[in-house]
């Protein structure tokens, strides 16, 4: 689940900053949290093909694999507006 | 007549840290160690200006380093959820065990694997990227 929330994550930041780009805003905050959450579903991939090799079992969608899911996404969401916080301060990403 | 001896109920469980938690999937450990050197090591050796070199390769390395260190800080969010990161020292549960060997194969074999397939598709985005940017410059000519 962890994995799948990541992947959605990822999808939804990415398209945020394809059409905050279009709209001729800065959209650096939105390429970083991208490019986090695109890096951590691969290394979850590779996680869960390794869980598959050696346990038989490639996702795992146990309740507190969701709410993992839910605080990864969460510090996701807080690094976000870190960044925004940090370009509307000194107005550079 | 011999006696065999029963073996204690939670024998499946005795030292094996998936089965004594039924939410640990597997015994990752450290695996986000070896992407987070990998960053630190583009980071240290990547040029000043390397947005500006004509290579594509060393002008996309700022996005080889965002997946690189984005990707370990939400990994290591995961294992300290798991409880194999902690606040004391030496900060890593399998070292506190001694289980050293065990959490230097793991990275290794998972943490090299993570890195090289954060690698790769990295290099297939600057391949396309390239391609893409190449193929609009003919079609504005």
């Amino acid at each position: 689940m962890c994995e799948l929330m990541a992947i959605a994550a990822a999808i939804i930041f990415t398209a945020v900053f394809f059409v905050r780009r279009h709209s001729g805003g800065d959209a650096s905050a939105e390429r970083t949290v991208a490019l986090a959450f695109w890096g951590a579903a691969l290394m979850w991939a590779v996680d869960c093909v390794h869980a598959f090799a050696t346990e038989g079992e490639l996702l795992d969608l146990s309740a507190d694999d969701a709410k993992l899911g839910a605080v990864v996404v969460a510090a996701g969401l807080m690094l976000y507006a870190a960044l925004r916080i940090r370009r509307r301060i000194t107005g550079r990403a | 007549m011999r006696e065999f001896e029963t073996p204690p109920r939670n024998w499946q469980s005795a030292g094996n840290p998936v089965a004594a938690n039924p939410n640990k999937r597997n015994q990752t450990m450290a695996c986000f160690t070896a992407p987070l050197a990998q960053a630190v090591a583009i980071h240290v050796a990547k040029p000043a200006e390397c947005q500006k070199s004509r290579n594509p390769f060393v002008a996309r390395l700022g996005v080889l380093q965002n997946m690189l260190y984005g990707g370990s800080l939400l990994l290591a969010i995961e294992h300290v959820w798991h409880g194999e990161i902690t606040w004391r020292y030496p900060f890593l549960t399998a070292i506190a065990d001694g289980d050293v060997a065990g959490m230097l194969g793991e990275i290794a074999t998972v943490g090299v694997g993570m890195a090289f397939v954060v690698t790769a598709a990295w290099a297939l985005y600057v391949v396309a990227a390239e391609a893409l940017s190449r193929a609009a410059a003919r079609q504005k000519a």
